[in-house]
């Protein structure tokens, strides 16, 4: 075999090799890719995950929170959380929306949805109507009772509202007073000084009327057996109160403010408010304020506050008399602002999952 | 005669060399044969792991309360839950389960895994040689009496898996013959929609 055959074989073979290492280098590169391309599948996963819950932290603190997080850093990432009111198979939810993006911007770039859909909680089976009451009820003044569905956005829910007044006794509108809402078969009517059809009911039967907040809430079978609201409020979570005697009491209300004596304050605040003692003698007077939530009373009179939700009113004998409203007040139906006041109590002040209804992820 | 030398010299030299390079040539296509292997069994083994997560991670997801677990059944190579896979408002109802017997494949160690979605069954011929679950209660306690009798009892599931190529390998420049080169996988999932 001549010098110039031994070359030509010699480097035929190292051209060979060359193209052969050159193989394994790309499979070698494809198993790294791949094995890249899985760990950060599984971290934009673990971002997103992360990304709900704290969403979750944010809700216990603050029902009402939708403003979610527009791109946050998170575990070497980044993550997009939004939040909002939507339905999930027939039932009102948050839903919160959490990507987590790994390698963003990039070819290998990884996104990863997580989604929660919290439960809103239970509408109170006390809540008949915007105001549910067993004492006779009249209105002076300008007073607005707006039954119709008020959406946060300020606009209106066609057919979804309620009664303006559902009581054991009599309602007797006067003065400049309006009264409006949903009858049972969804038609809604807009304020008027005489309520439209079936917009009012009195007189009703209901041998069973709560007699406590938390029968209003629905008591043992609901998870409020008697002193869960007071209990709640002494703990202070998410800015919840107790006072004994109406004193003391800060605005903004949080949580739930549980109130044991009169009360001549501001509502101005969110949650569940109640004014209630064992006596069913706790009085709330001249009210000021805007509220969004859940007001419990024993009684109430000369509201000139503003509120957003519903109210029930727990004593049979008011002993302040039975003049509701008689200044410019207005009390306006909104299912949303009731979910939000009594959604997620059992898990006050707790970033707890548990109010998750599904998760998908 | 010196020019007879230089070419003895020469010839012996040039054969060594291509003796070598014969030798490392061999390595290295058994190598690169070996790597693309490895690289087929791996790409096969994270795509069913893609779709074990996805899964596997909705267990659970719309099924309604009150059953005692979406958890239909649980064995070491077979389970059976309920989910809502496509969130379209129907609980779904998939098993995964590897079959006992080996493959048709050349590669004999190799098993079917089969995945039947309401009563449809799909034939997974990516050469899993191993497709163990194992269950956990909510203490962390690895439940150990198969079949799960009680599978509301799991809270999280750990799933390993192996993959081969289809095709038998030897890699016969080992120390020891090494078949079949392949790639391990192994995840515990807790899916948050059992409790």
């Amino acid at each position: 075999m001549s010098g110039r055959a031994i070359i030509i074989i010699v480097v035929g073979i190292i051209v060979v090799s060359g193209i052969i290492l050159y193989n394994i280098e790309a499979a070698s590169v494809s198993i790294t890719q791949n094995v890249n391309r899985f760990y950060s599948g599984r971290e934009a996963q673990n971002i997103a995950q992360s990304g709900v819950n704290v969403a979750l932290g944010q809700l216990a603190n603050d029902r009402q929170w939708r403003t979610g997080f527009p791109y946050m850093k998170m575990l070497g990432g980044k993550v997009s959380v939004t939040v909002s009111d939507s339905i999930w198979y027939g039932q009102k939810v948050i839903k919160i929306v959490s990507v987590g993006i790994m390698n963003s911007g990039t070819a290998s770039e990884e996104r990863d949805t997580s989604i929660a859909y919290l439960s809103k909680g239970i509408f109170p089976p006390g809540v008949k109507a915007l105001v549910t009451a067993r004492t006779d009820i009249t209105v002076n003044g300008n007073m607005t009772i707006d039954a119709r569905d008020h959406l946060p956005s300020g606009a209106l829910g066609p057919g979804v509202g309620t009664y303006a007044i559902y009581s054991t006794k009599s309602f007797t509108p006067g003065g400049s007073s309006q009264t409006g809402g949903t009858n049972s078969s969804g038609t809604d009517y807009a304020p008027a000084s005489t309520p439209g059809p079936g917009v009012v009911l009195t007189d009703v039967t209901w041998p069973d009327y709560p007699g406590t907040p938390d029968s209003v809430m629905g008591g043992t079978g609901n998870g409020f057996p008697e002193g869960t609201l007071k209990a709640m409020a002494k703990t202070g979570a998410r800015g919840s109160q107790y006072s004994p005697d109406g004193s003391g009491i800060r605005t903004p209300l949080k949580g739930v403010t549980y109130i044991e004596g009169n009360y001549a304050g501001s509502m101005d605040g969110t949650g569940i408010l109640v004014v209630h003692n064992s006596s069913r003698s706790a009085v709330y007077n001249n009210s000021t304020g805007t509220f969004m939530g859940l007001l419990i009373v024993d009684d109430i009179i000369h509201d000139h506050s503003t509120l957003y939700g519903a109210m029930v009113v727990l004593t049979p004998n008011p002993p302040a008399g039975n003049v509701f409203g008689n200044g410019n007040g207005g009390v306006y139906f909104s299912r949303d602002a009731i979910y939000n006041a009594v959604g997620g109590l059992q898990s006050l002040g707790h970033g707890s999952s548990a109010d998750v209804l599904g998760w998908w992820e | 005669m010196n020019a007879m030398y230089d070419l003895l010299c020469s010839i012996v030299i040039g054969g060594i060399l291509l003796v070598m390079l014969v030798g490392f040539n061999g390595t290295i296509t058994e190598q690169a044969g070996a790597q693309t292997v490895r690289m087929m069994a791996q790409s096969s083994l994270t795509t069913i792991g893609d779709l074990v997560d996805y899964e596997f991670r909705k267990m659970g997801y719309q099924v309604p309360k009150g059953t005692d677990s979406a958890i239909v059944f649980a064995d070491t190579s077979k389970i059976t839950f309920k989910a809502d896979i496509d969130n379209d408002g129907t609980v779904d109802i998939l098993t995964y389960e590897l079959d006992s017997s080996p493959s048709h494949n050349a590669n004999t160690k190799t098993h079917y895994l089969y995945r039947t979605k309401n009563g449809q069954t799909e034939l997974i011929n990516l050469g899993l040689t191993q497709f163990r679950i194992t269950y956990y209660d909510a203490s962390g306690k690895q439940l150990t009496s198969y079949p799960i009798q009680r599978p509301s009892k799991i809270k999280s599931i750990k799933i390993a898996m192996n993959a081969e190529s289809l095709v038998p390998y030897i890699e016969r420049s080992e120390n020891y013959l090494k078949a079949s080169p392949g790639a391990y996988w192994e995840q515990t999932i807790k899916p948050r929609n059992i409790r």
